[in-house]
């Protein structure tokens, strides 16, 4: 049984207007196995976005249903965690206020609480940066405390919306690292979406590719390439470069708008 | 939420406020002695603005506003620009407004009336004083706002000093005066009619506060009315001078 | 101590020159009593006579006013930032209400509740109320919705979403707007005393110009400035220290 299911989802945003109605997704068709990392990749303003929202329960979708665990899911919920590209931190809270944000929801004590917390600091490495403000933090370290965060929580799904689209391009194969690094150790569902082909290769099992508006799903490709992905190995695997070109050439066709 | 039920609601609540008003006097609920009804103390207000005597204060308040309120900008917004060119008058005067500015300036018309007597004068001064500061912080920090860029831009495309004033500090730092003139406006208005409250001599304040003093109720809520409506009035035609002047905003 | 000097240096000039016009003869000493004369009677009044109790009366009828203003204020703005039927019923009267001079209801708040504190508390109440809302209202805005999307994937139910993640962040706006009723309250307060009060420092200084003690009017006056200096101060201590968040503090 896949962890999430995806069906037949669609989503229409309607104007006042006649006929001025925005089909962002158009039957959506979807399913993600337990512990598989799984990345959409599209030209701009495809839905891919919008397609993780209502998996997350934010956005109400038009049509189609939403299962997790076989369960249909229709509000956000603590299974589903999401990190974002602007980070979303609470800046009037320190990094490990911010961290403890979910914990403090459940009815755990606090030595516990701590525990946990100061698991998920080591794990994202921010030792040392406990009692900073997010006005004190990098990019990259902002986006580790989100990730923290979330991952505190103990969601069943990772839901990531371009999160290192804010950063650096040097931070930004860093954090790559990073995640999949921490996403060794927890082994967590990922559903993350990006704009950069690389990235999604590089760290994916799968890959969606999306066509431009209204979102539909063109093709799922299986990413091949064995684990652990070492940069400097992969990059001269010709299947790296085979599978790189391949949704190029994919995303481009969408791009073009055909 | 549809924008029909929004504009609904937006026109719904000051008329239920009116005929909330209206109710609660004729019903009873609120003696209409202590409230009139809204249709009475309008058709009161009309009448007043008829009248002879009542226009006679109207026009006094009028003219010690208007005077008192151009005399400020004339005085404030300059010296706010200037503020902002001369480190030495900023350093001069930063210290005096800090420390003026929680004085409650209504609170200088006793002693004005002390220094100048009774008339025109003292409530005028106090007008002026009164919105002294919101202009020359306004005004200072609009000036103060406009970026370098447009400044040194300007001088190397060879302006002149004074021009470059004119066409490029002053228009830069318009919308911030404006608002400054804004607040400028509402703390004028408070000022003016407290005068009038305070020293009771003629003037919009001084025939409110009368016909409290004189047990004449329903002419109270007329004045008030016609206050708010004044108010109101003078809100609008500044926001369309300001559309006017601000076109480029 | 000398940073103090040189940083008010036109202060004290013109506190010196005041003094030497005062006491020159030049001028009326009752017309402007010399500094020196006017301090030893704020001494005088506040050790044997009543200075202090109508600061208290003063102070009484403004903290009242205004933190009525800020606890219906506050739940106000937020609602008005989260519900479109609440903000639409309520800003035309805020618009409608925002240029009309409110000391004008100040004698219809007397017809209903007497020349006693009510009727001022009550003029405060309205008069703190409108900046406080209008800064509330445009913080709220301002709250992302990924923010709040955060908070509700890790379990946060929506009735709490308003406590947890709206007000702390509308927080620096909040204090803006707490800061403009402050002054206005100090205001309002002092003004309405002055039209019809039996007692408090409004009524203080209006009583003792009918008598021509002008050093006791600016005893009156000195004092609800310094009152109002000082409250600004502590406000802006208590905003540092509660803002230390923010990554603009400074530039408020």
């Amino acid at each position: 049984m896949a962890k999430l299911v995806v069906q037949d989802i669609s989503k229409i945003y309607k104007s006042g207007k006649e006929g001025r109605d925005v089909e962002a997704l158009a039957g959506i068709d979807l399913e993600v196995n337990e512990g598989e990392f799984f990345s959409l990749v599209g030209p701009s303003g495809c839905g891919k976005s919008t397609l993780l929202y209502v998996i997350g329960g934010f956005i109400p979708p038009s049509g189609g249903k939403i299962f997790v665990d076989g369960k249909e899911v229709i509000s956000p919920g603590i299974d589903r965690g999401i990190v974002f590209q602007e980070f979303a931190l609470f800046p009037w809270k320190t990094v490990i206020q911010n961290i403890l944000y979910g914990l403090e929801q459940r009815k755990i004590v606090r030595e516990e609480r701590l525990a946990i917390a100061s698991k998920y600091i080591k794990m994202t490495s921010l030792q040392g940066m406990e009692n900073l403000y997010p006005k004190e933090l990098s990019g990259g370290m902002k986006q580790r405390v989100a990730i923290a965060r979330t991952l505190a929580c103990n969601p069943d799904i990772l839901l990531m919306d371009e999160p290192f689209g804010s950063l650096d391009a040097q931070t930004r194969v860093f954090m790559q690292d990073e995640l999949l690094r921490i996403w060794d150790e927890t082994r967590k569902t990922v559903l993350f979406v990006t704009h950069s082909i690389e990235e999604a290769v590089h760290l994916s099992d799968r890959i969606a590719v999306f066509s431009h508006r209204p979102g539909k799903i063109k093709e799922i490709l299986p990413i091949d390439i064995p684990r652990p992905r070492i940069r400097e190995e992969e990059v001269s695997r010709g299947q790296y470069i085979k599978l790189i070109s391949y949704l190029w050439k994919a995303v481009e066709r969408e791009v073009k708008g055909f | 939420m549809l924008k029909e039920n929004r504009i609904l609601f937006t026109v719904l609540s000051p008329v239920i406020l009116f005929v909330l008003w209206e109710g609660l006097s004729r019903a009873g609920v609120i003696s209409s002695e202590i409230l009139p009804p809204f249709t009475t103390s309008l058709y009161g207000s009309c009448q007043l603005v008829a009248s002879k005597e009542f226009s006679k204060h109207l026009l006094a308040s009028s003219y010690r506003w208007a005077i008192g309120f151009s005399i400020s900008l004339i005085l404030s917004i300059p010296i706010g620009i200037y503020m902002a060119r001369s480190k030495r008058l900023y350093n001069f005067l930063d210290p005096v407004l800090t420390l003026t500015y929680p004085v409650p300036k209504a609170a200088m018309i006793p002693i004005l009336m002390l220094w100048m007597g009774a008339g025109d004068l003292p409530k005028v001064t106090v007008i002026v004083i009164g919105c002294f500061i919101p202009l020359v912080i306004s005004a200072y920090h609009g000036a103060q706002g406009v970026e370098t860029s447009l400044i040194w831009s300007a001088r190397a495309m060879g302006i002149g000093e004074r021009a470059v004033l004119f066409r490029i500090i002053l228009p830069a730092s318009l919308p911030t005066i404006f608002s400054g003139i804004r607040m400028a406006l509402a703390i004028s208005l408070i000022v003016v009619l407290g005068s009038e409250m305070i020293a009771r001599q003629s003037g919009l304040g001084y025939y409110l506060f009368n016909s409290l003093e004189m047990g004449l109720y329903e002419m109270t809520y007329s004045v008030l009315i016609i206050i708010s409506g004044i108010g109101l009035f003078l809100d609008v035609i500044f926001s369309l001078v300001m559309r006017k002047v601000l076109i480029w905003v | 101590m000398k940073k103090a000097f040189s940083q008010y240096y036109s202060v004290f000039l013109i506190l010196f020159v005041w003094e030497a016009i005062s006491r020159s003869g030049f001028v009326h000493p009752v017309l402007l009593p010399p500094v020196s004369k006017i301090v030893v009677r704020f001494f005088e009044l506040l050790f044997f006579e009543k200075l202090l109790y109508h600061t208290g009366q003063t102070m009484f009828r403004m903290w009242i006013g205004l933190g009525l203003a800020t606890l219906v204020g506050v739940p106000l703005g937020i609602m008005m930032a989260r519900f479109a039927f609440v903000r639409s019923s309520l800003e035309p009267l805020i618009s409608l209400g925002f240029p009309i001079p409110k000391i004008g209801i100040y004698p219809v708040l007397i017809i209903f509740f007497g020349v006693l504190h009510f009727s001022k508390i009550a003029l405060i109440f309205i008069e703190a109320l409108f900046p406080i809302v209008m800064a509330t209202f445009s913080g709220a805005l301002l709250v992302e919705r990924k923010l709040i999307w955060s908070a509700e994937s890790m379990g946060t139910k929506k009735r709490k979403i308003l406590w947890k993640i709206i007000l702390p962040f509308s927080l620096p706006h909040i204090f803006m707007g707490f800061r403009l009723g402050l002054i206005v309250s100090l205001i309002v307060v002092f003004l309405s005393e002055m039209i019809a009060s039996a007692e408090g420092l409004g009524h203080l200084m209006m009583s003792s110009s009918r008598v021509f003690r002008s050093e006791i009017m600016f005893v009156a006056i000195g004092t609800i400035s310094g009152l109002g200096l000082l409250f600004d101060r502590i406000f802006l201590w208590l905003r540092r220290k509660a803002l230390k968040w923010h990554p603009e503090a400074a530039l408020y």
